[in-house]
């Protein structure tokens, strides 16, 4: 990946998805501005780097642990709470680019293993995919919807 | 409620771990496989055998404290029993000090309304005191003490107890308290003068038999109040409570029993027949 992925793919990719995981658990983001941006700042660099040298599979391993991680200890919360914000991330970003990636792969007719290849190309598609999940977010948080069982298990 | 947190973490797990699989899979085109099988796939179906056991134990944990629930309430009722009877004794000399005063005066009429006052206080634990099976006598103790408190007139007639040999006493205890509860709480809604409740339990051509009769505002009895959180009380008295009537419909189909409801001369008549085989 080319340096400047790092800005305009690895670091809005990670804003969107805690921001929609933060929603989603009932974290402030308004309060927890400093360490939700470190957070992200830190992870989308870990990932950046992981993504160069790792396999698809052992790289997802890790970053989830090492989110967990980080969340647990930014946030001030538990390991089994920064394991919990991790999941939610992970399960968010998944679905996006599960739905999102496949839909623009089928209307634009696109392969994928072409776009993986050109830097410009993966940020356009990471970013058709982070938008959607940046709005949703938005729209969470406008209509305070939270998933009530386990927002509450984080307060 | 215990245990749901690890269950919420390994569904999740496993969400995550399917996702995963369609991503290196099918897309990355890159993937552990394990004797043919990816390995991720391995590890979500060992998340599900996980999973049940979570179930299973949340399952046996509810169970258990529903049962030390009723067998509190069982032990707070023997005990108000025994020291209702226990108080009588103690109190029996004071009585007969009165009666053996007022019959060396000779005032006779006073004696006699004494005595009726006296037998009316204990009458309520003579009645209890005939019933043979200690977990009946505790519940319908404890229910004809609160009926007398509100003037409710209760009348029962227990000419069978063998339905105590058969039911488990934490369900026979649940069952019992329902349907005294709901027969009290429909009659509360009545004046003083028109609260009644009946109690009868026999044996019948080999069918064992429970029926509650009960005054009531009700003028008719329909299906969906045997759903859960439904009622036949006020909207506004009814926030906790609506389980009663499904409960008493839960434990009469586990013991394959029939349950009967209809109002009869504006009295709700709940029978339940239990057949002697299916029991």
């Amino acid at each position: 990946m080319a340096w400047y992925s790092y800005f305009l793919l690895s670091l809005p990719e990670t804003l969107a998805a805690l921001a929609l995981t933060f929603v989603l658990l009932g974290i402030s983001i308004r309060t927890n501005q400093k360490p939700y941006l470190l957070l992200s700042v830190l992870y989308s660099a870990i990932a950046f780097f992981a993504d160069q040298y790792m396999s698809f599979s052992f790289k997802v391993y890790l970053l989830f642990v090492v989110l967990a991680l980080l969340t647990s200890l930014f946030l001030k919360l538990k390991i089994i709470q920064g394991f919990l914000v991790s999941l939610i991330f992970y399960i968010s970003i998944f679905t996006f680019q599960t739905v999102f990636i496949l839909l623009y792969t089928l209307l634009f007719s696109l392969d994928f293993h072409t776009v993986l290849a050109s830097p410009w190309k993966r940020i356009l598609l990471a970013n058709a995919t982070n938008l959607p999940m940046a709005l949703a977010a938005y729209v969470l948080y406008k209509k305070n919807i939270t998933i009530p069982f386990l927002s509450s298990r984080l307060q | 409620m215990k245990g749901i947190v690890p269950l919420i973490f390994v569904v999740l797990f496993q969400i995550f771990l399917t996702f995963l699989s369609i991503g290196s899979l099918y897309i990355m085109k890159e993937t552990t496989f394990i004797l043919g099988v990816p390995a991720s796939m391995i590890i979500v179906i060992l998340l599900n055998i996980v999973s049940l056991f979570i179930i299973g134990k949340i399952y046996q944990t509810e169970t258990k404290q529903k049962v030390q629930l009723t067998e509190t309430t069982h032990e707070e009722e023997f005990h108000s029993l025994v020291a209702s009877v226990r108080s009588d004794r103690h109190d029996l000399n004071n009585h007969l000090t009165v009666i053996s005063g007022l019959l060396k005066i000779g005032n006779y009429t006073d004696t006699e309304n004494y005595v009726k006052e006296l037998i009316g206080d204990i009458q309520v634990n003579n009645q209890v005191l005939k019933i043979h099976h200690p977990i009946l006598a505790s519940v319908l103790f404890t229910k004809m003490e609160k009926f007398k408190r509100d003037h409710i007139v209760f009348s029962q007639n227990i000419q069978s107890e063998k339905i105590m040999e058969t039911i488990s006493s934490t369900d026979f205890i649940r069952l019992m308290s329902n349907l005294l509860d709901n027969a009290y709480d429909a009659t509360m809604e009545l004046p003083v003068d028109q609260r009644k409740i009946s109690l009868e339990m026999k044996e019948l051509h080999g069918n064992f038999i429970i029926e509650v009769k009960n005054s009531s505002k009700l003028k008719n009895f329909d299906e969906t109040l045997f759903q859960n959180e439904h009622s036949t009380k006020p909207r506004e008295q009814s926030k906790s409570r609506g389980f009663g009537l499904s409960i008493i419909r839960e434990i009469t189909h586990k013991y394959n029993g029939d349950l009967q409801v209809k109002i009869d001369e504006e009295l709700v008549c709940f029978k339940i027949v239990f057949t002697n085989d299916d029991v």
